[in-house]
């Protein structure tokens, strides 16, 4: 069985290698879906903001100064003519006024910070509204805003004991549960990691089996005795390899050069979920390959499971934030756990749900090959049958 | 020109026809984009909202106060009560955002004229949560002490919209992806159509025919656009009444399905006449579109993620399907482009990608 399963898995991996379409095919989706993550990350980032500056006192000066440092937009200096058009002109998502009194005003108690914001969509409109409202009150409770110097803040778990007074009569003790902040790029570099397990290991044993069937393979490997659970081992072993070979490729590169923090205790746990996330996407690409006859169509399943496996799976989002029916949803995915455990690995403390997580994903992969067996026994069984009959 | 058109109608006719009898290619392309848009709207739907523990150890006006100025606070909020514990639990397993705490006294002390300590706990993991939620704070903040009429508050925000209403982020991406939805339809089937004529040697046989193999490949198109039109209908209609986005200019929003599945299935076309073979399509054609989409003003007016992903997205057929979209569901104009020049666009790149595709066919 062995010997058979080697064989078909070589030989597998063999004709994926040599065939550019085939990796093409393999890669492209997840290239695809992997500039996706970056142009998302992109584009949940820093919007471009008009300041129109017009008082030049000290208050006007700091409150510049404040929203220059703001990690909420990319300010551009324009005068009021300028900020109008670029607004109709969609160069700016909104425009901030310092207004000329604001010394005056400020004094009183009577200043204001005025923005003019695009609110074509409430994404980013809501980002300049926060962002505003925050530079506002920086100015009178900067230890609110998280305006002071470092050394007084409170990051990595030490609780702020007590308030600064400030005229909004509320302060804020904010810990952070890491230090620094973990950039969105990793975060959404380790759904990628599932990504290429799953692409890679979905669409090569999906197309090597489907290929074998258009080809006519399929029916002679039937006269020859070897087991089905064989066959479809070596075409589960052939996926797990690629997908493997991708992901480590990526992975390694990544820790070395420090961009990957996980503790050194963390890497086996890691490397088994990548391990067990081959194997259940490659479980997948076994039933989607025996589902369909033409490689044509195995490609257009492939990538409709893929995609729906790696979106709904937390690709992209948190499933733990979305409504809870689709919370159930996303459990019947192998994506899920792959991605809940390479984070829970990467940048969580503590591993509940690790084992869960490896036992559903092999568990993926082990019942694929079972069925899988079954399936192609069963032209087998059926001209037996008709034969009989 | 009679006999070109009697050709491409008849080819037209017979894929039709094969994509009926074979179906399965063509329900996969159904449901593709509808896939694709059920899933991108999960990303939307955790944009917003962060699920954040509420620990409120005191159930007093000012109190409550505090905690209505949060959920008033941009959209920032998903506010769960629970005890200290959980929050706790819930924040290290990565389940809430954030927890805010309201600690006993806090009544009494804003009462006072003293200030309140308020716990913040944040699980910075998703930087992008995160900072939504810690802007989001203060200006939570910002709007206690407007309700309160705090005096010695020397600047205030003042902040005034461009357009009469908002648009939900979930109602954006989903108009938005009636456009990817045509481009992948179009695209893959335009791609698949004319790829399988090299795959099964017809293109050899159509050369020797007296009209080429020009007009067999642009009738064949027109049926894969016909298909995928549909396809993009049910995307559409998925928008409209599931999504419940109101079709503000039904007329303008078919229109915008037809010329941006024209315009896909054309470069479909294209893209399968030099490849010759279907199996890398499919893969290649949603490897290109998927970044595309995001680049093209999917999630906001594309401008406003610098000049060179601007420039960059107009190589998409999809930004000018998401211009038209846009407008067609919301009423929203996000191209600094005027919307016939859209439509305009959209119908070059079909005509100059067919002639292409009838020139390359002849080589």
């Amino acid at each position: 069985m062995i010997r058979v399963a080697f064989a078909v898995a070589r030989c597998d991996v063999a004709r994926w290698l040599r065939s550019p379409t085939l990796l093409a095919a393999t890669l492209i989706p997840a290239l695809g879906m992997t500039l996706m993550v970056l142009a998302l990350t992109y584009a949940v980032g820093r919007q471009p903001v008009a300041l129109v500056q017009l008082g030049h006192g000290p208050t006007a000066k700091r409150l510049e100064r404040i929203l220059r440092e703001s990690d909420g937009f990319w300010l551009k200096p324009y005068t009021p003519e300028q900020a109008a058009r670029a607004l109709r002109k969609q160069w700016v998502a909104g425009a901030i006024t310092i207004p000329a009194d604001i010394e005056e005003a400020a004094a009183g108690n009577k200043g204001h910070l005025d923005a003019l914001i695009n609110n074509v969509d409430l994404d980013f409109s809501d980002d300049i509204r926060r962002s505003v409202s925050k530079a506002a009150v920086s100015l009178d409770a900067p230890s609110l805003a998280g305006q002071e110097d470092e050394s007084e803040t409170n990051l990595g778990g030490k609780v702020k004991s007590r308030p600064e007074a400030n005229p909004y009569l509320v302060d804020l003790s904010e810990i952070d549960l890491r230090r620094p902040d973990v950039p969105f790029l990793i975060y959404q570099m380790v759904s990628v990691f599932a990504l290429l397990a799953l692409t890679a290991g979905l669409l090569v044993t999906a197309l090597s089996i489907a290929g074998d069937r258009e080809s006519g393979t399929l029916r002679i490997l039937a006269l020859a005795p070897a087991s089905r659970l064989a066959v479809v081992c070596g075409h589960l072993a052939a996926g797990v390899a690629a997908a493997m070979l991708l992901t480590t490729s990526l992975l390694v590169p990544l820790a070395l050069a420090g961009a990957l923090n996980a503790p050194p205790s963390r890497w086996p746990a890691i490397a088994a979920l990548l391990l067990a996330t081959a194997m259940g996407s490659t479980g997948v690409g076994v039933l989607v390959g025996l589902a369909t006859r033409r490689v044509t169509t195995t490609v257009l399943l492939g990538v409709n499971v893929a995609s729906a496996s790696f979106l709904l799976g937390g690709g992209f989002t948190t499933v733990a934030f979305l409504p809870p029916f689709l919370q159930a949803a996303a459990r019947a995915t192998p994506t899920y756990y792959a991605v809940e455990g390479l984070r829970e690995a990467l940048f969580y403390t503590e591993m509940p749900g690790l084992a869960r997580n490896l036992g559903v994903l092999l568990a993926f992969g082990i019942s694929s090959v079972v069925i899988g067996a079954w399936l192609l026994a069963r032209p087998m069984r059926q001209k037996n049958a008709a034969r009989l009959k | 020109m009679r006999t070109t058109l009697r050709v491409a109608g008849a080819a037209a006719r017979v894929q039709a026809l094969s994509l009926l009898r074979s179906p399965a290619t063509a329900i996969l392309v159904f449901i593709l984009p509808v896939n694709l848009l059920l899933l991108m709207s999960l990303f939307a739907l955790t944009g917003y909202n962060a699920p954040t523990g509420l620990v409120l150890e005191e159930d007093t006006p000012r109190a409550h106060a505090f905690v209505d100025s949060l959920r008033d606070a941009y959209h920032s909020f998903d506010l769960r009560p629970m005890d200290r514990a959980q929050a706790d639990r819930l924040l290290r397993r990565g389940r809430i955002v954030a927890a805010v705490e309201i600690p006993r006294g806090f009544d009494a002390l804003v009462g006072s004229g003293r200030t309140a300590l308020v716990r913040f706990t944040v699980d910075n993991v998703n930087l992008d949560m995160a900072e939504d939620v810690r802007r989001a704070f203060p200006a939570a903040v910002s709007i206690f002490a407007t309700r309160l009429s705090l005096p010695a508050i020397s600047v205030r925000p003042r902040l005034t919209d461009m357009l009469a209403q908002d648009t939900g982020y979930i109602a954006y991406l989903a108009a938005s992806s009636i456009a990817l939805a045509a481009v992948i339809a179009g695209a893959i089937l335009g791609g698949l159509v004319t790829a399988r004529e090299w795959e099964a040697g017809t293109a050899r046989l159509m050369r020797l025919a007296p009209c080429g193999l020009g007009p067999v490949l642009i009738g064949r198109l027109a049926a894969a656009a016909g298909w995928a039109a549909l396809a993009s209908s049910v995307s559409a209609l998925v928008v409209v009444f599931g999504f419940r986005v109101p079709a503000a200019h039904p007329i303008e929003l078919a229109g915008g399905i037809v010329f941006t599945v024209v315009a896909a299935a054309a470069l479909g076309g294209l893209v399968g006449v030099l490849l010759r073979r279907t199996l890398p399509i499919t893969p290649l054609i949603l490897g290109i579109t998927l970044p595309f989409y995001l680049d093209s003003g999917a999630l906001e007016p594309q401008r406003f993620d610098g000049k060179v992903l601007f420039w960059l997205s107009h190589l998409s057929p999809a930004y000018y399907g998401v211009g038209i979209m846009e407008h067609a569901c919301h009423g929203l104009i996000v191209t600094p482009e005027p919307l016939w020049s859209l439509y305009a666009v959209l119908a070059l790149v079909a005509a100059s990608a067919t002639l292409l595709v009838g020139k390359l066919a002849r080589r």
